[in-house]
Order: structure tokens, then sequence, then C-alpha cells
């Protein structure tokens, strides 16, 4: 069941500016954890916020359980979209305790003893004991529980989560990002959270979508990510990747510095294709299929090796190499791609970006 | 589409803080457009004539003659008793570095009269120089333009002063100390580091030096010299002439415009005071012997002559005259007098929380465009603001008066000009910048995301302002408050243009005392106006003490 839907949602600052978000569109299912991944100013936080009601979109839907909250010339106000929100600073009410700041959300008639629910909640992020403390005695990261606590007391539809992790410091944030993901699963809620931070999404979302200049570049779990990207921009979100020109033919795929046989691709033509360091093979005889090349930069890395190779026509590769050989610069090496490792990218996008 | 998309924009910012703000706003500005309309508008008889001939260049000339000499007098003195306050030791430095502020608790016309009774031929000064033997010819003179230009800057030169000292002493003391290792003097120190970097903030300091003496009505008038407010007041009670009082205030306004843009401007392209303010606080230059003692004197001759010795003498005539001042009508003008303060400063706080929370819920740049109009007030002088009100109140309670006696047949007297309500009303207008700064500043630091998680647990404007917003901003609601307080019981010119008939406030009757050739008389109201004056200040010293490292404040 779809908990948020989003259509073709657009929105400027000013009719001279870019759009901040432009034509997104998304879903997030019940019960679903889904990271909003992009670089500052990708417009991530504008959706966030265009969701919430705090910006108003300039054209597109938004639902939140089934109830349409925005629509041509409608937004609903923020106050009454029941949506739970954890704000990068938290934003605790500093003049309230504990107890106080989580009950601020609740209503006598959802829960005839607010006492109690407090409690629930509280012993939910494990904080029973901090009830009476004010924010300020806190540490950063039990003020973050405490903000998580206040946005699922009431029972949201729909839980927003802007930076959740960015005021952490690194030891704090492996600890935290688990701890906050089981929260929210213990709670049942749905949960949709902003960063900039690929490992933040990686290891507490169910489902990525990435963003950049406004546009959702694709959604999906993190192996989808991984393995089929649209995109050289989603591609290379989770590290290096080779991207070259080639045409597609009968079964081939054809580079200026050679051809790979066993391609599975209906594409025909122009195409942009790609492959993960770690799905090329380096060999120190020529066999059947390998592209002769010469290194020209060999880093160790304990576990591996990362060799950069020139394998003619102008054209460089990387390779994780994780023989136990120590390759060095101007070595005579081959290299055998993958063919099923090898996957067609979308060629509008980014063509300048290769890594 | 879009016609339809503009009117949902526009529905947007239809909610009841929108309409207060723009209703407020429209309220609080009448004397501005009132002045406006009416200076194009020529249609009664007027001695305009006759004062361009006689007396408009004197008001010019005095008037800019006083601000320029003020200015110099008030940058002389705030500027080298804070540069040695924040950068040498010499005895009492912590206790100057508060007190020098204390002068700013007596208002001009206060002092203007003082100094007057201590020069006076049976004042203090002429009976000592009697006593030692110098004959009657000795008389010095202070009722003069250079007297009331000295004795005004006495009691301004905090303005400067207080701007002047913060920012030396946010100084980085790394800027000081690399400018020292390099091989300058502490001179040198001074005049290429230190005061380059303050002069976009001692400049701002200035300008409301500049704005009290625009705003001055006792003191000149108590010297005799004549300057645009006089001529205001002349105008409007002597000749019954509204149309020169307008044209003069169009005047002082174009001057008062003026004087604002040139502080933005050149404020405006300089950003290099903020950035350089990490660092630990200065070593304090360790001076010896001679220089040490004139160091001393720098700071405390501003101290002695603008607080200590009119104090004192306020103190003296008080205790000759308290047995006589204080009766039954006195308590009645006291009561009068806080009541009224009292009121205004709560409907200010009121006001201010409402515009600016109006602002906050409808962000867009017109409705921060009328926060801004609204808070014009202050740079608008006291007798100005009066005239803009008094003209359509009087208008209003004509055409009341016309109909009631029309309809009814029966004469009813003034209901809103020449009574309290003219005064609040304009008290409002002058002094609502003073609330709505440090309520400003304390709505900015609680900043949007608090508001916004309000919002997002389901609480509407009205919970989200009741219930997070002012607990947070408690303590500048207070002080806001309180400084409105005290300007108001200080207030002269717009009071003794506006006030009912036979009615008085503390500051009136100081004056109306003095005016009469009963200084000794005054000092009674006098000193209650300068102990309560000095309630800011103590408060302001309490708040800069116990701002804690992360520099929050301890309510």
């Amino acid at each position: 069941m779809e908990v948020l839907s989003i259509k073709n949602l657009h929105k400027r600052f000013g009719k001279k500016h870019q759009y901040a978000v432009n034509n997104a569109s998304l879903t997030v299912n019940k019960g679903e954890l889904l990271a909003l991944v992009g670089e500052s100013g990708s417009g991530k936080t504008t959706l966030l916020r265009l969701i919430a009601g705090f910006e108003e979109a300039d054209a597109g839907q938004v639902s939140i359980n089934g109830d349409k909250v925005v629509d041509d010339n409608f937004s609903m106000k923020p106050e009454k979209r029941k949506i739970g929100m954890v704000f990068q600073d938290y934003a605790l009410f500093p003049h309230l305790t504990v107890a106080e700041n989580i009950k601020f959300g609740l209503s006598k008639n959802q829960f005839p003893n607010l006492n109690e629910r407090v409690r629930e909640v509280t012993d939910m992020v494990g904080l029973s004991s901090y009830e009476n403390r004010y924010p300020h005695n806190l540490s950063g990261g039990q003020q973050q529980r405490v903000a998580l606590a206040r946005a699922i007391a009431p029972n949201p539809g729909l839980i927003l989560l802007d930076e959740p992790f960015s005021n952490l410091d690194a030891v704090l944030k492996d600890q935290v990002r688990e701890e906050v993901r089981s929260i929210i699963k213990k709670a049942g809620a749905t949960a949709l959270f902003v960063t900039h931070d690929m490992r933040d999404a990686l290891s507490s979302a169910d489902r990525i979508a990435i963003l950049k200049d406004g546009k959702i570049q694709q959604v999906g779990t993190p192996r989808e990510l991984y393995e089929t990207p649209k995109n050289l921009y989603v591609a290379s979100f989770f590290g290096k990747i080779n991207a070259m020109n080639a045409t597609a033919e009968n079964g081939t795929y054809k580079l200026k510095a050679g051809e790979i046989k066993g391609a599975k691709t209906d594409k025909k033509g122009q195409i942009l294709i790609a492959i993960r360091p770690e799905n090329i093979e380096i060999l120190t005889e020529e066999k059947e299929g390998t592209f002769p090349a010469k290194v020209i930069l060999a880093q160790y890395f304990g576990d591996h090796q990362q060799v950069h190779a020139d394998i003619g026509a102008e054209t460089h590769v990387v390779i994780h190499a994780h023989e136990k050989i120590l390759f060095d610069k101007e070595d005579n090496i081959f290299l055998r791609f993958n063919p099923a490792k090898i996957h067609v990218l979308d060629t509008c996008w980014y063509p300048g970006l290769v890594s | 589409m879009s016609k339809l998309k503009s009117i949902f924009k526009f529905k947007r910012y239809a909610n009841g803080w929108s309409f207060a703000l723009i209703a407020l706003v429209l309220v609080i500005g009448l004397p501005i457009y009132t002045l406006f309309f009416k200076l194009f508008d020529k249609k009664t008889e007027s001695v305009w004539g006759h004062l361009v001939d006689t007396v408009l260049a004197d008001y010019i000339l005095n008037s800019i003659g006083l601000v320029i000499i003020i200015s110099i007098l008030t940058l002389l003195m705030g500027i080298s008793s804070a540069w040695i306050v924040s950068t040498c030791r010499i005895p009492f430095r912590r206790q100057f570095e508060w007190m020098l502020i204390l002068p700013l608790a007596i208002p001009t016309y206060i002092a203007a009269y003082t100094y007057a009774g201590i020069f006076d031929y049976t004042g203090p000064i002429q009976i000592f120089l009697r006593d030692i033997g110098f004959s009657d010819l000795v008389y010095i003179d202070i009722m003069n333009f250079w007297g009331v230009a000295v004795v005004m800057a006495l009691v301004l030169f905090p303005y400067v002063y207080v701007v002047a000292r913060s920012t030396f002493m946010s100084q980085s003391a790394n800027l000081l100390e690399a400018s020292r290792i390099l091989g300058s003097s502490s001179w040198r120190t001074f005049f290429k580091i230190a005061l380059p970097i303050s002069r976009p903030a001692i400049i701002g300091g200035l300008s409301l030096v500049m704005m009290e003496v625009l705003n001055d009505y006792g003191a000149v008038k108590y010297y005799g010299i004549s300057t645009f407010t006089t001529g205001i007041f002349r105008a409007w009670f002597s000749f019954g002439d509204p149309n020169s009082a307008i044209n003069l205030s169009g005047i002082l306004m174009a001057f008062i415009f003026m004087m604002i843009m040139t502080e933005r401007l050149q404020r405006g392209k300089v950003k290099f005071d903020e950035g350089a303010r990490i660092g630990r606080q200065l070593k304090r230059y360790q001076l010896k012997g001679r220089k040490k003692f004139f160091a001393w004197l720098v700071c405390f001759i501003p101290l002695f002559l603008g607080f200590i010795a009119p104090v004192f003498q306020l103190i003296l005539w008080s205790f000759q005259t308290i047995k006589k001042i204080i009766d039954f009508d006195f308590l009645i003008l006291m009561a009068n007098s806080f009541g009224l303060a009292l009121l205004a400063a709560f409907l200010c706080v009121g006001f201010s929380v409402i515009i600016l929370f109006a602002v906050k819920v409808n962000k867009n740049r017109f409705f921060n465009l009328l926060a801004k109009f609204a808070a014009l007030g202050y740079s608008i002088p006291g007798a100005v603001i009066a005239i803009g009100i008094m003209i359509p109140l009087l208008g209003l309670d004509k055409f009341l008066i016309n109909t009631w006696e029309e309809s009814f047949s029966m004469k009813i007297g003034l209901i809103f000009s020449g009574t309290i309500f003219a005064l609040t009303f304009a008290y409002i207008v002058r002094f609502l910048t003073v609330s709505i700064n440090p309520i400003e500043a304390a709505f900015k630091k609680t900043g949007d995301s608090i508001d916004e998680a309000s919002y997002s647990l389901g609480a509407g404007s009205f919970k989200t302002l009741l219930k997070v917003n002012l607990p947070l901003i408690k303590s500048a609601l207070i002080s806001g408050g309180i400084l409105v307080f005290v300007d108001i019981l200080k207030e002269l010119p717009l009071t003794l243009i506006l006030r009912p008939f036979n009615f008085h406030t503390l500051a009136t009757k100081a004056y109306e005392l003095a005016s009469d050739e009963m200084i000794a008389e005054s000092a009674t109201p006098s000193l209650i106006i300068i102990v309560i004056g000095t309630i800011p200040i103590i408060i302001l010293n309490r708040l800069m003490k116990t701002t804690k490292a992360d520099g929050s404040i301890i309510n």
C-alpha cells in the first residue's frame, strides 16, 4: 500500500531560477524506509519540505495515505498533514522537558492517557529515565532519539527525516544509523529520509532514490542501483566505474580499442557501456578475447590493488585486482572484460562524467 | 491557469496574522502619510514665507551646527574612553567599563538645566569663584550654542562609547598583537587597525547621537537656540500655523533621510568587522606613571561631567526642595507618568510580537517591508510625530463633533486629540522600534525549524506562538518592555505637544519647573527619571556578565 505518492512535482524559487525540484515522481510503501540521496543543491531538502508543507509546489500532486495534500491550487497546511518530522538540528523545544516535548503533538482524543503514550515512546527509544531532563542536558545522540520519539508519538502516517545523521560524529554515526532504523521498524512507521551520504542510505534504507539537479535519477534497492544503474551519475555514486563508448552488433560490443564478445543487449548502434573495476580480470599472458594493455599507475590498498591501464585508442580503464602479483608502472598486461557484468547506460545522461 | 495560480498564491497569505499586520502598519503610519500629503497640499494662509525670510537660515545653521559639533565631541569622548577601557590596565577599569554608559540615563533637557543651574549666578561655581576672591566680573556664560553642544555631548557620548567598546573588545587579540609584533606602537595600532575596522559600527552609534540631537527640544529651547524642533513648536503654538510646522518637519525629515542613507551606504560597503571575531582576550597594555594618570582621566572626566557632577548637584537640590515638591498632586503625577508609560510599553510589546510573528508566518518580501515601515518611528523626531498625529485627529474630532451636534443637537468634547489616546498612540508610533529590535533578535535566535517542528506536530500558528515562541523569547519581551517604558518616561517634546490640558508627566513637570526658574524644585522629578533610566543599563550590564560561553543568556 502506498503511504506517500508524489506525481510530477515542480518547484522553483523565482522565475529566473532553475527548478529545484523538477518533475519528481516517487512512491513510498507502508513500512518502508526510503532514502533520498543527493549532493547539496540537488533539491532533496526542497522535496522533503514540499512533502511536509513548508514550501508550496508550483505544480504536481502529493498524497499521503490516499489524502491529497498538494494538488493544483491547493496546499494543505503542514499542521493538518499528519506527518512526523525529525529536523537536522532536531528543533527540540528547549523550554520543555523530554516528556513535554513528546507530549506536545499528542491529543487526548487519540491517546486518552497521554503519560502512558509518552512512556511507551520513551521506552521505545531507550530514554525512559530521561523523561524529566531538558534537551540541553542530553547528548547529541540522545537529542536525536528524543526528536525521533516526538515525531513518532502521534503515530503519523509518514515520518520525514532531514539529514538525520549529519550532526553526529563519525564514531556515533554507525551506531545511530542502526538505532534509527530499528526504532522506525519497531514503531511500524513509514519513513523518508534525506541524506548526502550514500553510506547513511545503504546502512539504513530499504530503497534509495537518487536526486540530481531536481530530478529523480533512479529509485531502487541498493543492489539494483549498484548492479543496474540507469546512468553514469547513479553508477558513480557507488565508487569507480569504467564507461566507454561502443557500438553493439550481433552480440558484440565494438570499442575503439577492440571487441568484447558475448554482449547481451537489444540495443543497436552507439551506446555507452559501463563495467565496475572488479569485473575486469588482469592476465599476464594473452588469451582469446583479451585486450593488451600497459599499466599507467598501480596503487596498493591492502585488500586490493587499483590499477590504471591504457588499452590503446586513448582509452584508460581502472581495475581492482585481487591477485597476489604486484603490478608496476609500464608493465604489459592483458585485460578480460566480463561480458555478463557489462551494463548499458542511458547515453543522454552526463556523457562528460567518466571516472 | 496563471491567473488562478496568482489568486492561489495570494490566498496563501490571507490569514489573521497578515490582516493584523496590515491594519497595524496602516494605523502606525498615520503621521508619516499625513505629513507627506500635507506637504503637497497648500490651501490655507501661512506664515511660511515670513519664516523663510527671517528664521529658516538660523534653524538650518543651528541644527546642522549642533549635529556636527556634538558628533565630533561624542566621537572624541566615546572612542578614546572605549579604547582605554578595552586595551589598557587602569585603576577601576571594570567599574569604568559599565559606568561610562550611565550618562545615557540623563535626558538632554535635564542635563541642560542642571548645568545651567550649576553655572548660574547663584550656582556653586560662581559662589566658589567669589569665595576664592574673584570679583563678580568673572562670569562663565554657558547659555549659548557652544554651551548646549558640550552639555548634550556629555550625556550622548555613551552611544559611541558602547559600540566602540564592543567592537574593540570583539576584535581578535591576534589581530592587534600581530600589529604590535610588526612593530607598531599602540597609537599606530589604534589608528591603522582598530579604528578602521570599527568604523562602520561607530558610525552606527554616531547616527543615534545625531537623531537624539535633532529630536531634542528641551535643551536647545532652554539655552535659547533656535533649531528645527523649536521652530516646529513655535509654528504650532505661537503662530497656530500647522502648514509651517509641516514644512519644517518635511525639511527635517529630508535631513534625517539623507543621514540614514549615508549610514546605510557606508555600512553596506564594509563587511570586515564580522569574521575577525574569534580569539582570546587581548592582553591589556600596562601603563605607567603620567601616562597611566592621563589614561585614567580620559575615562574619568566624561563620567564625572556626564553623570557624577550633575547627579550630585541634583541630589543636593532635591534635599533642599523635596518637602515642597512631594505632595498629593505629585503622587498623582507619578501615577500618571508610570501608568501611561506602562500602558504604552505593554502595547508596544504586544504589537511588536504581532508584527514580527506575522512576518514569520507569512514569509514574503512585502510583509517584511511593512514590518520595517512600522519600525520607522524612532528616526522621526517626537515633535514631527506629534504634529503628524495632531492634525488628522483634530480633523476627525471636528468631524465627529459636527455630526454629533447635527444629529443629536448635543455638544461633546474632544475624543481623540488632546487626550490620553493621542498621547499613547504617538508613543507607540515613536517607540515601537525600541521593542521590535530585541524581540526581532530573539525571534531570529529561536530560528524557523522550531516553528516547523511545532507545525509538524499538528499545532496551529496561534498555539505555536503561545506555547513555543513566547516562552522562548520571554526575556526579550521583558527587556523590550522596560526599554520602551524608560524611553517614554524620559520623553519630552512629543508629550509637550500632545498632552491633555493640565496633564503632566514627570518629564513635563520637571521641565516646566526648570523653565519657571525653579531648577532646584525640578531636581526631584529629574532624579526619579534618571534613577529609572539607569535600570536598563544595569540590566544590560548584568545580561552581558551572565552571558555564557555559548552566547546564551540565563534568565
